[in-house]
């Protein structure tokens, strides 16, 4: 082995994962080597540290926690493309437009389902805890678009991320989201045409860097920005 | 994944992927919401986890993720202070340098070029061994590592005015 194994190997060392031959060159190596028995030193002390002050059943009991808390979004995120095709359809078929906010030709609606309603959400109305919703986009031709919804804490979820496929024209139901409990305020921001995810993207940024907080200062020009805050 | 097969894999590596997050992170607490977030996909993805050959590099991979995730949430808050020491390390005081830089300001980058700095700064693997790891030509890896340093530079300029502290 030629000069030190690096601090990857030699984490895999300590937990045996490293292939049998590496496994016993690291060996050899560390037998006469102080500083890198020294590194183990640290890293067997980590792992004691580490047991000690979240012990595995800790861990269990924090990860059921948050898999319970992810779980209705999951699901909701988890339609389908069928099912989720068959869903804008009903949402358009049964819904007005009137309440779609206009971005150059498209539009964007957002709907929302509490108990076993859905609705067309009016601009201004209110959303709670355990609403699901879901956008409707709508395009006049082909093109790129983004939509992510910010909240107030400065959670960004890029439910449509890439800006760098066009979409066809037409309506297109994009993944749902759950809000969460305790609900917290959520600003919808959808960018369409070339580089779209990227103009969102460096606004974001630049909003953040600048120290504004959560809402529609983020959204760049030529956006369209729905703001959705609980009740 | 069973309840036992995750605090058996977490009793053995857990410590090592805390560390690698807080590490990314440069945020103790951060750290731990990285860590059971990993635990998190470990339960839901386990047959993936059998199936790897590295269980540490499989781990890695799911905690830089999950890492470049909080660190995009978080935004620029991520440039951490200037007040945390360098860690030690086996390479030379420039390469020290540039890993405190852009490991300062990881959360500036997009995400390839995080996944690279990663592997690059923090697992000191090689050019070779990036491009295996990510399966990226190893031209791609060349100019990547080739505009961190350039980055890391001007980052340093930026921070202390050409030296570091």
């Amino acid at each position: 082995m030629n000069g030190h194994p690096s601090s990857l190997q030699l984490e895999r060392f300590s937990v045996d994962d490293l292939p049998a031959d590496a496994q016993e060159r690291t060996r050899a190596h560390v037998l006469g080597c102080g500083e890198c028995t020294r590194s183990l030193g640290e890293l067997d002390r980590a792992r004691k540290d580490c047991l000690r002050q979240l012990p595995p059943e800790k861990l269990l009991g924090r990860i059921g926690q948050k898999r319970r808390e992810i779980r209705p979004r999951r699901l909701w995120i988890g339609l389908s493309a069928f099912t989720a095709a068959a869903a804008a359809f009903a949402l358009i078929l049964f819904f007005p437009r009137s309440d779609r906010v206009q971005l150059k030709g498209a539009s964007v609606s957002v709907y929302c389902r509490r108990g076993e309603q859905v609705r067309l959400l009016a601009p201004g109305e209110r959303i709670r805890a355990g609403d699901g919703l879901r956008v409707v986009l709508t395009l006049p031709n082909r093109q790129p678009a983004a939509a992510w919804f910010v909240d107030a804490r400065g959670r960004v979820d890029r439910f449509l991320t890439d800006g760098s496929t066009a979409l066809d024209a037409g309506e297109h139901a994009l993944p749902g989201a759950m809000v969460e409990s305790p609900c917290i305020d959520l600003w919808l921001v959808v960018a369409a045409g070339s580089g779209a995810t990227q103009r969102l993207a460096e606004a974001f940024e630049r909003a953040r860097r600048a120290g504004i907080p959560p809402g529609e200062r983020w959204a760049p020009a030529g956006t369209v920005v729905r703001a959705l805050q609980c009740e | 994944m069973t309840d036992d097969e995750v605090a058996d894999a977490y009793r053995r590596y857990g410590s090592l992927v805390l560390r690698r997050c807080r590490r990314i992170l440069r945020d103790d607490a951060a750290g731990e919401d990285a860590l059971q977030e990993v635990f998190v996909r470990l339960m839901r993805y386990g047959h993936a986890f059998h199936k790897a050959e590295s269980k540490v590099l499989w781990l890695y991979r799911v905690a830089d993720r999950c890492c470049f995730d909080l660190l995009a949430r978080r935004g620029a808050h991520a440039e951490a202070s200037a007040d945390q020491a360098p860690e030690p390390s086996h390479r030379g005081t420039a390469a020290l340098e540039d890993r405190e830089v852009i490991l300062r300001f990881l959360a500036s980058f997009d995400d390839r070029l995080k996944q690279v700095a990663v592997l690059h700064y923090l697992d000191e693997m090689t050019q070779e061994e990036i491009a295996a790891a990510t399966g990226w030509s190893r031209q791609t890896i060349f100019k990547k590592l080739a505009f961190l340093r350039s980055r890391a530079a001007a980052l340093r300029v930026r921070l202390c005015g050409g030296s570091y502290p």
